[in-house]
């Protein structure tokens, strides 16, 4: 369009219009945009990459001196992130679409070769003979004919099939008066499972309990249970057994505590010959307890979620028509809040069925040593030179349980996946006051629950602060802060805290530059092949760590990546790998709820794709991706299983995890429990101080973000 | 300005057909309007022409540019978005200079100051000018909409696309807000679509109405032919009242004489010029409401007689209704007549104010020579003048 007169926008001569133009060189405009946008968000968003670009090249540099021996595959992985993030950020503006195409190539890359190939040389391994390669099943008969995986053992020299279960779940001493209570001991294969299905309904029952509360009424103090709830989030199942360990033991806190209870009450029931023993959970009975107050917050969190986005409506017409209390509960409200429901048991079923801290904390009784997971870790940590095909065999069984379960949860998770992008309007949750009386009850039921909760969290701390602590004692009798030296005592220990959030930073990295550019294609682009591209990127949150881990084993032991002694470039991967779906998927539902709309109005502006990537896209969804990243990096920096495979081949490199089950094992000045707490409470600190951070910055969505 | 030329285009959306053999050409300067019911494909080819989609055929021209596949950052159209699609992350400034600062002429792009300046007379052209440090949630629904219509007009684009602006405001607002379309439109003169679903919003602004149905447009004219010489049934009925009733062709004059199945016999005049009909052949003939008249002006007048259902007095007419040979039929007559259900009724309407409509919709306008529909190609110029 020219000028003319009439044209008001237009007012200026031809000759006036020259001078309002200026040249536009590249420079330029870097520049000009670079000062005139301080005040933006966009801009907040680009110097965030920047930053965390110049970020990436400390880290590496710091990172590399920790290699013993300076391993040529990662020293090219890293020099390749130095040179896109140095040279490559202002073609990164302009190229997008490019771009795109390098990070879709990226992700699969990452996937193919770290998630993927590792999966299927375990399959390999574990179905072919390691003398010949020829396919074999022998591996699996073998696995059947082991009476710690599989009690009904066929034995050739009787002809019978003996059984091998022990299936007194507990022993009562009349003497301590004391219950150790154990569980059944039925063979890895069926502990798992019945552990995982225990632990699973637990963490339903409490899960959606604590849920319904609080989403659906107002009470004096609910802030406070709130955010007294967050804190199970904390949990990783390994650091709380530490503590709950010491806490349940025969002397221990719990039994402490009701002793004066039971001393009354046995009073009367010794005559009758009942009394009220002393219980001591050790074992299968130890893990469920422990999974269970550790697990139900999944279930909280996504059953909190899917009850704040039941439309009111819904409820208040079956109101209308007659259905209150229960009745309401049970016709109308769970129904609607079941895919939720659902989706965080089943998560709850995966992570039980593959949590190995648990298993190791809770090692001192046989029936906690047969369990899947510790089978895996036993045999892949300990011999690490010649593999036993044993391993990743067991491995295989984890493997199908979760990729199952993982179809399940994309099944019921797809039917809520689009809940922010189409009902529309917002309302106002159903909340109810309920009157003084009723609080007061409520409390009653609320505080041994949240006592209950609490203990994994509550036991760790006070173990750490720990001194002498005689057995009569309820509490510690002598409260010191010398347990923390353990810190520094070992220089292995401490360069361990380090290279964890280091391992963590550079994952969150990777996992934000290509985690942001896969959520956008998902969402965005119609490409083919995108169902798939999406089933691979969330599958992590479902794939056993050990697995993938011995995948790592089998594959790349002994090759430039995984050098003997220097696993630190595969734990970052790991973390990579198996902390993308958090950012993912927050970042997805940050796009699902940007109308695209606004991307469009940007291109009909005059913004080409990848302008409007950098100029619209990543502001509107900038936040989402943080929170995201957040979540990725406390997840990373918790890991458990794989830091444990990994870091037990190099212990310079292994990470906070891997000493904290080193430190509960050692004996002498820094070892054993209460030092292991200390590095406990340091991780609860961290993940707290981001989670905190992450909610802050999310408020409401973050439920919605941290609910798989 | 730009005229805009659209050959035959088809966009179809996996079975969905959304839009097909649309030929038509938008004049420069020209206010058009894509007219129809929700769901008719017009919002499909608004965004052809602004580019979001890519036709499965047929081509789209801006003045002798082929722009088919041309991305949108590159056609320079400036699009108003039905729900303004306005930039939360942004003040309204920012939301408004956004293009200009990616707009470059010949290498060159603007100054600070001289985005500054436009910024400020695209937010006066819309009467915001005290607005541009606000975010866009401070903000009212009608100054949303200005700051839309100042964002896409700040450009200067060659071509100016309006998904209906207005169905989110208020009556009043509305109103304001269209005459104020209309006044910067004409100013402006950019050659405008403009998509609405409301007919007497259509009628109003436009130079030239697309009305359209099931992916086709039926007839692109100017909004005193769109009421008077409908094309197809459609365009008939859904513009303004409309009664129908089915007939059968007696013999093609000057006039079309047409029995209806009761017997009565009338006389009609054809809308589309060049339409063969024949005898025998099936056709409606239309009427509208105030077309009926209760005095016969001239002996040779259509005859119409019925028996009344329902009368419905509104103020300044009183509404007829009433049965011709099972079919209900509509009239506007004097409101102080004295009339109710069951009596019997007669009715004159002069011939041509009687339609005589071809059967089929826009199948039938394809056996119009040179129409578009037939030929898939450019009306001629002569028939665009
Ligand atoms: N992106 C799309 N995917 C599938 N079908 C679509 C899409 N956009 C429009 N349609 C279909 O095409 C038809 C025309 O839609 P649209 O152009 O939006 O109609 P209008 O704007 O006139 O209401 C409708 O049947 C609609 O369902
Ligand atoms: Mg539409």
């Amino acid at each position: 369009m020219t000028a003319s007169e009439e044209d008001p926008v237009e007012v200026q001569e031809p000759s006036a219009i020259d001078s309002e133009m200026v040249p536009d060189s590249i420079r330029d405009s870097l520049t000009s945009s670079i000062r005139s946008a301080p005040r933006r968000f966009s801009s907040w968003t680009s110097g965030k990459v920047r930053s965390s670009g110049s970020w990436v090249k400390g880290g590496i540099t710091r990172f590399i001196g920790f290699f013993r021996n300076p391993v040529a595959n990662s020293r090219q992985a890293a020099s390749q992130i130095r040179t896109r993030s140095k040279s490559g950020w202002r073609q990164l503006r302009r190229e997008m679409d490019s771009l795109t195409w390098v990070q879709l190539i990226g992700v699969i890359a990452v996937f193919a070769l770290f998630l993927i190939i590792p999966l299927l040389s375990v399959v390999w391994t574990s179905f072919t003979d390691s003398d010949t390669g020829v396919f074999t099943l022998q591996h699996f008969i073998r696995l059947f004919n082991d009476s710690n995986i599989w009690p009904w053992v066929y034995n050739p020299v009787t002809g019978n099939t003996d059984f091998f279960a022990n299936l007194t779940p507990a022993i009562y001493d009349p003497d301590l008066n004391l219950l150790v209570i154990y569980g059944w001991d039925l063979g890895g294969v069926l502990n798992s499972i019945y552990v995982a299905i225990l632990v699973t309904i637990f963490s339903v029952i409490l899960g959606v309990f604590f849920a319904f509360i609080v989403a659906r009424y107002d009470f004096f103090g609910k802030k406070v249970i709130r955010t007294l709830l967050i804190f199970p989030i904390l949990a990783t199942p390994f650091v709380g057994a530490i503590g709950i360990k010491e806490f349940l033991g025969a002397d221990g806190f719990i039994n402490k505590l009701f002793e004066p209870i039971r001393d009354i009450l046995n009073m009367v029931l010794l005559p009758l010959g009942a009394p009220i023993p002393a219980i001591w959970l050790r074992g299968l009975a130890a893990i469920i307890f422990v999974q269970s107050l550790s697990f139900f917050s999944l279930v909280y969190l996504n059953a909190y979620s899917s009850f704040m986005s039941i439309d009111p409506s819904l409820e208040e017409q079956a109101e209308n028509l007659g259905a209150q209390g229960l009745g309401l509960f049970r016709s109308v409200t769970f129904p609607l809040a079941m895919p939720g429901v659902q989706a965080g048991a089943i998560l709850t079923f995966i992570l039980s069925i593959e949590d190995l801290g648990t298993p190791i904390v809770f090692q001192d009784h046989v029936s906690a040593r047969n369990t899947l997971a510790f089978q895996v870790f036993n045999n892949v940590a300990t011999q690490a030179g010649g593999l036993d095909p044993k391993g990743p065999t067991i491995g295989i069984l984890l493997l199908v349980f979760a990729l199952v379960g993982f179809m399940a949860i994309r099944k019921y998770t797809a039917l809520r996946s689009y809940d922010s992008g189409t009902k529309g309007g917002q309302w106002n949750p159903r909340t109810r006051r309920i009157s003084r009386k009723a609080t007061t009850l409520l409390y009653c039921l609320l505080v041994p629950l949240l006592f209950l909760a609490l203990i994994p969290q509550v036991s760790v701390i006070v173990l750490s602060f720990a001194g002498t602590w005689s057995t009569d004692s309820l509490l510690p009798d002598v409260w010191t802060l010398d347990n923390y030296q353990v810190l520094w005592a070992y220089p292995d220990v401490t360069q361990s805290i380090y290279l964890t959030l280091i391992y963590g930073a550079i994952a969150t990295v990777v996992i934000v530059l290509l985690g942001a550019s896969a959520a956008y294609l998902i969402a965005r682009r119609d490409i083919p092949g995108k169902t798939a591209l999406d089933l691979l990127v969330t599958s992590p949150i479902a794939l056993p760590g050990i697995v993938i881990a011995t995948g790592y084993f089998t594959l790349f032991y002994n090759t430039p990546i995984f050098p003997v002694g220097g696993p630190a470039f595969l734990i970052i991967m790991s973390y990579t790998v198996r902390k993308f779906p958090f950012t993912v998927r927050a970042a997805y539902a940050g796009l699902m709820s940007t109308p695209v709309v606004l991307e469009e109005a940007s291109q009909n502006l005059g913004a080409s794709r990848n302008r409007t990537f950098f100029k619209i896209t990543m502001p509107l969804i900038g936040v989402s991706v943080l929170a995201g990243s957040l979540l990725s990096y406390v997840y990373s920096v918790s890991e458990v299983s794989t830091s444990l495979i990994l870091g037990s081949v190099g212990r310079e490199q292994a990470p906070m995890t891997f000493w904290t089950a080193e430190i509960l094992d050692m004996t002498g000045q820094y070892g054993g429990a209460n030092n292991a707490a200390c590095l406990g409470v340091l991780m609860m600190a961290l993940q707290m101080a981001v989670i905190t951070v992450t909610t802050k910055i999310l408020g409401a969505r973050s439920s919605a973000i941290t609910g798989i | 300005m730009v005229e805009i030329r659209l050959e035959n285009l088809r966009k179809t959306f996996g079975e969905v057909v959304a839009t097909d053999e649309v030929t038509m050409v938008l004049e420069e300067g020209e206010l058009s309007t894509l007219l129809g019911p929700s769901g008719c494909g017009k919002t499909t080819l608004l965004r052809l022409i602004a580019g979001f989609y890519v036709p499965d055929r047929g081509t789209i021209h801006f003045d002798d540019k082929e722009v088919t596949g041309v991305p949108p950052h590159k056609r320079n159209t400036g699009m108003c978005f039905q729900n303004y699609a306005l930039w939360p992350h942004m003040t309204v400034a920012d939301n408004v200079s956004y293009g200009l600062k990616l707009k470059r002429v010949d290498g060159m792009k603007y100054t600070k100051g001289a985005i500054e300046k436009r910024v400020n007379t695209a937010l006066g052209l819309v009467h915001m000018e005290e607005l541009g440090k606000r975010h866009i949630h401070q903000l009212s629904g009608g100054q949303q909409q200005r700051v839309a219509l100042a964002r896409a007009l700040v450009i200067e684009p060659g071509v100016l696309l309006l998904d209906e602006p207005l169905s989110n405001l208020d009556a009043k607002l509305r109103l304001e807000m269209r005459e104020e379309i209309m006044r910067i439109q004409s100013e402006l003169s950019i050659t405008t679509v403009y998509v609405t679903h409301d007919q007497h919003e259509a009628l109003s602004i436009s130079d030239r109405v697309a009305v359209m149905d099931l992916g086709y447009v039926q007839q692109f004219a100017s909004p005193r032919e769109i009421y008077s010489d409908p094309q197809t049934v459609f365009v008939a009925d859904f513009i303004g009242q409309c009664t129908f009733l089915d007939g059968v062709i007696q013999s093609v004059g000057e006039y079309i004489d047409v029995t209806l199945p009761d017997g009565q016999a009338i006389k009609g005049r054809t809308t589309i010029e060049g339409y063969p009909f024949e005898k025998g052949e099936a056709v409606k003939c239309a009427f509208r409401p105030e077309d009926l008249h209760l005095q016969q002006m001239d002996p040779s007048d259509n005859k119409i007689t019925g028996k009344v259902t329902r009368t419905i007095y509104i103020g300044n007419g009183l509404e007829v209704y009433f049965e011709v040979g099972g079919v209900s039929a509509q009239s506007l007559l004097d409101p102080d007549l004295d009339m109710k259900a069951g009596d019997s009724i007669t009715l004159f309407a002069p011939h041509r104010e009687v339609m005589v409509l071809p059967l089929g919709g826009v199948e039938a306008l394809r056996k119009v020579p040179g129409h578009p529909m037939a030929t898939g190609k450019m009306p001629s110029m002569a028939s665009n003048v």
